[in-house]
């Protein structure tokens, strides 16, 4: 029971501070429709539902742009995409514990509920305006800001999952 | 704290004890501790930063980058696989050849990337390179359109294998050094524990050293603080009967009476209390005196009082009353409750006080009631009490205002008196029965002052207290020696003379060279000189006394022993003394007449006298029956009114001149 005090009060203050981190560094972006690989993003729900997303269906989520190096460019690009956690709002599953996040080589990354509350994942769509090749780690790449993602406790690199294909709760 | 089997280690553990129980101590061993503990901490930090710099090395990412490369390759030879069945590349199977060599790409990128170079290998060298090669196969087979798949697979499948044989060996390297990870840390968390437990040892030695001396510097406050309590206490407070001391009681009454209350002092001496120390020994003197306080002490709280030892065998009790009655009442009880018998030692045991009262409102009818004139008038109803017997209070009041005030001024003139010629030689007449002979006399000193004749009776005791008895002895006998000596030589008479000796004359030898003065000068013959000593007198140091008595008998006088039969005689104290003459004294004269038994004594004590080669001299005879039957019964000389009273020595002298006749009228 203390534990989930804990984590209750941790999940407040995660909120609070993710009300703080979201509008700072992702700008919100008007994006013009561009052809876009065949990819696709599975996204199953708590009952078992799926529901798929091509590139050009996820933009019309929100879309944001935000400009960072990554562990693999040292050079800053410009990624625009969508929130993780509206992708999972809209599936219900922005309050689950924990996500499992499969790539297309079927690299499987486990997050956990503080990483996309506290900080603002985006899956990018784009680089430098043109689509993400595989090549570049896309079609869809988890992309958190360089500053953010350098000093925060929780994110580690197997969170900046690339080739993403599928979202499913982990129960 | 003996530890077992090894005797001789039980004190150096003390040892140690006292020592870590000492600030030094304390010190060093917290110095020690924390040095020890630097060190130790220092090992484990060193310990603990290898490992996590190793973890920064090691990732886990690098071991399953070995692994996952197996399986991206893996994906690629499948499809090739499939295009070989096939026959041809169908647009499917490019695609997923392309997605396959995309995936083979980012992986070989991602473990070059994180390849670290401490970890560097050639064997992973060796997989990142053939990663390489598999996508610049790929890469062209793809830009060719796929011209020859048989050729392509086999390209696909030598390399394939060959980096699975690099990976084999990188992946035997990193489960090495995972192990040796685990390796460390293991012992690195054994040190941790093994400082901890150093840790808590050392604290706690530390921790025991710090109680220990805590305990060391309470023990020795409050062993300090005890001392000075008793200090303080003994400043106020008498040892033995706890009560309050002389100076606390003067203190307290100082206060009582600068505030102007009614109040009363007691004085409360111990009657013949030098008798029980004599007697008993110091123990029962010290019981005595307990019983004394506590009775005392229980009178004045129950009359809201206080009681105090002032010192020997002096008690003094404040009570904040005047009444005159209640005085009396308080000072009864106090006679009472002391007067209860006691136990010492199984004995039963008893003793008496004596008593002087006085109010601070009677004193200040007189004069300003301070502590000296309180104590004063205090003190002259205590000499009332004694004087009148003893176990007895006396209250001073207006009755007492005269002798108080006669008494004063004696002691005031009496010092004076000899220098102002205020004291008179008196004779009285001694004669022999037979014949009614006067032989002597005895010498008796008057004082003029204040308008009449003190006896000595009066004064003496003044004498006494102030020590000019010797004085006054010598004073007497110079004169008496002088007259007498002279109206022999004048009238070729041979009278005696008797003088009165204070015991204070013989704590020193000096009387015997005083006498021997005196007969010179005088010109009178020793054997003329009878020198009288009381018999009650409390002689200090019978041995000194026996060895005075002897010179002064060498000198040829006679030594009488006065007032026999009113108190203590032996034997030995008579041969002691070794009188040459009893005086019985003339309380044994006024029974002689109606007693048998007076008439027995009387028969007694002269034939003791006889059988001790001693005259007797018979005392207070007044009337001619007495002196007959004195007669009767053996006695030879005699004193008393019948004879002749005390008047001036002329006087006397003079009328020896006349024929004595059976009786004088006066």
């Amino acid at each position: 029971m203390l534990s989930g005090l804990v984590r209750a009060v941790a999940f407040l203050v995660l909120v609070a501070l993710a009300g703080t981190a979201s509008a700072d560094s992702m700008t919100p972006v008007k994006l013009e429709p561009i052809a876009h690989s065949d990819a696709q993003l599975t996204v199953a729900g708590r009952d078992g539902e799926t529901v798929t997303y091509s590139v050009s269906e996820l933009e019309t989520f929100e879309t944001y742009r935000i400009v960072t190096a990554t562990p693999w460019r040292k050079t800053p690009a410009t990624f625009e995409g969508v929130l993780l956690r509206d992708v999972l709002a809209a599936s219900n599953l922005d309050q689950m514990q924990a996500i499992r996040v499969t790539a297309e080589n079927d690299f499987t990354s486990d997050l956990e509920r503080d990483i996309w509350l506290s900080v603002p994942v985006m899956i990018a769509t784009r680089v430098d305006g043109q689509p993400i090749s595989r090549r570049e780690r896309g079609p869809l790449l988890f992309v958190v800001e360089d500053a953010i993602y350098q000093t925060s406790e929780v994110t580690e690199e197997r969170h900046l999952v690339w080739m993403a294909a599928r979202i499913e709760p982990l129960l | 704290m003996p530890i077992e089997g090894d005797p001789q280690s039980a004190p150096l553990l003390d040892r140690v004890l006292d020592t870590l129980a000492t600030r030094t101590g304390l010190v060093a061993a917290l110095a020690m501790l924390l040095a020890v503990g630097a060190y130790t901490g220092a090992y484990v930090e060193r310990a603990v930063r290898a490992i996590e710099h190793q973890e920064r090395i090691f990732d886990a990412r690098q071991a399953r980058n070995g692994f996952v490369s197996i399986s991206d390759i893996q994906r690629l030879n499948l499809v090739i696989v499939d295009a070989l069945r096939e026959g041809q590349v169908t647009p499917e199977i490019a695609e997923r050849f392309e997605r396959s060599a995309d995936i083979v790409y980012v992986r070989a990128e991602s473990f070059r990337r994180t390849l670290a170079p401490e970890l560097w290998d050639p064997a992973a060298e060796r997989a990142i390179e053939g990663l390489e090669e598999l996508i610049e196969i790929s890469d062209r087979a793809i830009a060719q359109g796929f011209p020859d798949i048989p050729a392509l697979a086999t390209q696909i499948t030598l390399v394939s294998d060959r980096i699975r044989g690099d990976l084999a060996i990188w992946n035997d390297e990193m489960r090495r050094v995972q192990g040796g990870l685990l390796a460390d840390k293991s012992s690195a968390i054994r040190a941790q524990r093994r400082v901890v437990w150093f840790s808590l040892a050392g604290l706690t030695v530390v921790g025991v050293g710090a109680l220990l001396l805590l305990r060391r510097e309470v023990i020795g406050r409050i062993a300090r603080r005890q001392a000075e309590e008793r200090v303080a206490y003994l400043a106020y407070f008498d040892a033995l009967t706890k009560l309050p001391n002389r100076p606390q009681f003067q203190e307290r009454l100082e206060t009582l009476l600068s505030r102007g209350e009614d109040i009363a002092l007691y004085f409360v001496d111990l009657d013949h209390f030098k008798g029980i120390n004599d007697t008993y020994g110091h123990a029962a003197g010290d019981a005595t005196l307990q019983h004394v306080a506590r009775a005392i002490w229980k009178q004045a709280i129950a009359s809201n009082g206080f009681a105090a030892r002032l010192g020997g065998d002096e008690f003094a009790v404040v009570v904040p009353h005047a009444n005159a009655k209640r005085l009396i009442s308080i000072g009864q009880s106090i006679l009472e409750g002391v007067h209860a018998p006691f136990a010492f030692e199984g004995e039963g045991m008893q003793i008496s006080v004596s008593i002087g009262v006085a109010s601070s409102k009677t004193v200040a009818s007189e004069t300003r009631p301070t502590l000296d004139t309180l104590a004063r008038y205090t003190d002259f109803a205590l000499y009332v009490s004694k004087e009148e017997g003893r176990n007895r209070q006396t209250l001073y009041d207006e009755s007492l205002k005269a002798r108080y005030m006669e008494r004063r001024s004696m002691l005031d003139a009496l010092p004076r008196a000899i220098s102002d010629g205020a004291l008179d030689v008196y004779f009285q007449p001694k004669v022999a029965l037979e014949g009614r002979r006067v032989y002597g006399f005895e010498a008796l000193v008057r004082w003029r002052h204040g308008g009449r004749i003190i006896p000595p009776a009066e004064f003496i005791g003044i004498a006494e207290e102030s020590g000019m008895i010797v004085e006054l002895d010598v004073f007497v006998l110079e004169k008496a020696a002088r007259v007498i000596s002279d109206w022999n030589a004048r009238f070729g008479t041979d009278h005696a003379i008797s003088v009165n000796l204070s015991s204070l004359n013989f704590n020193s030898p000096r009387i015997i060279g005083k006498v021997e003065r005196i007969l010179a000068e005088t010109g009178l013959r020793p054997e003329l000189l009878t020198l009288e000593i009381t018999e009650t007198v409390e002689l200090r140091d019978w041995e000194k006394v026996h060895v005075i008595l002897t010179s002064l008998r060498s000198l040829g006088c006679r030594i009488a022993v006065d007032d026999f039969g009113t108190g203590f005689s032996s034997m030995a104290y008579l041969r002691a003394i070794m009188a040459d003459e009893l005086k019985i004294d003339r309380a044994l004269m006024r029974e002689i007449e109606t007693s048998d038994q007076a008439r027995f004594v009387f028969d007694t004590v002269l034939d003791l006298a006889s059988n001790l080669g001693m005259d007797v001299v018979v005392e207070g005879v007044e009337t001619e029956a007495q002196a007959e039957i004195v007669e009767s019964l053996g006695a030879r000389y005699a004193q008393g009114f019948l004879f002749g009273r005390p008047e001036a020595a002329q006087d006397a002298l003079e009328r020896t001149r006349v024929p004595v006749r059976r009786s004088i009228s006066l």
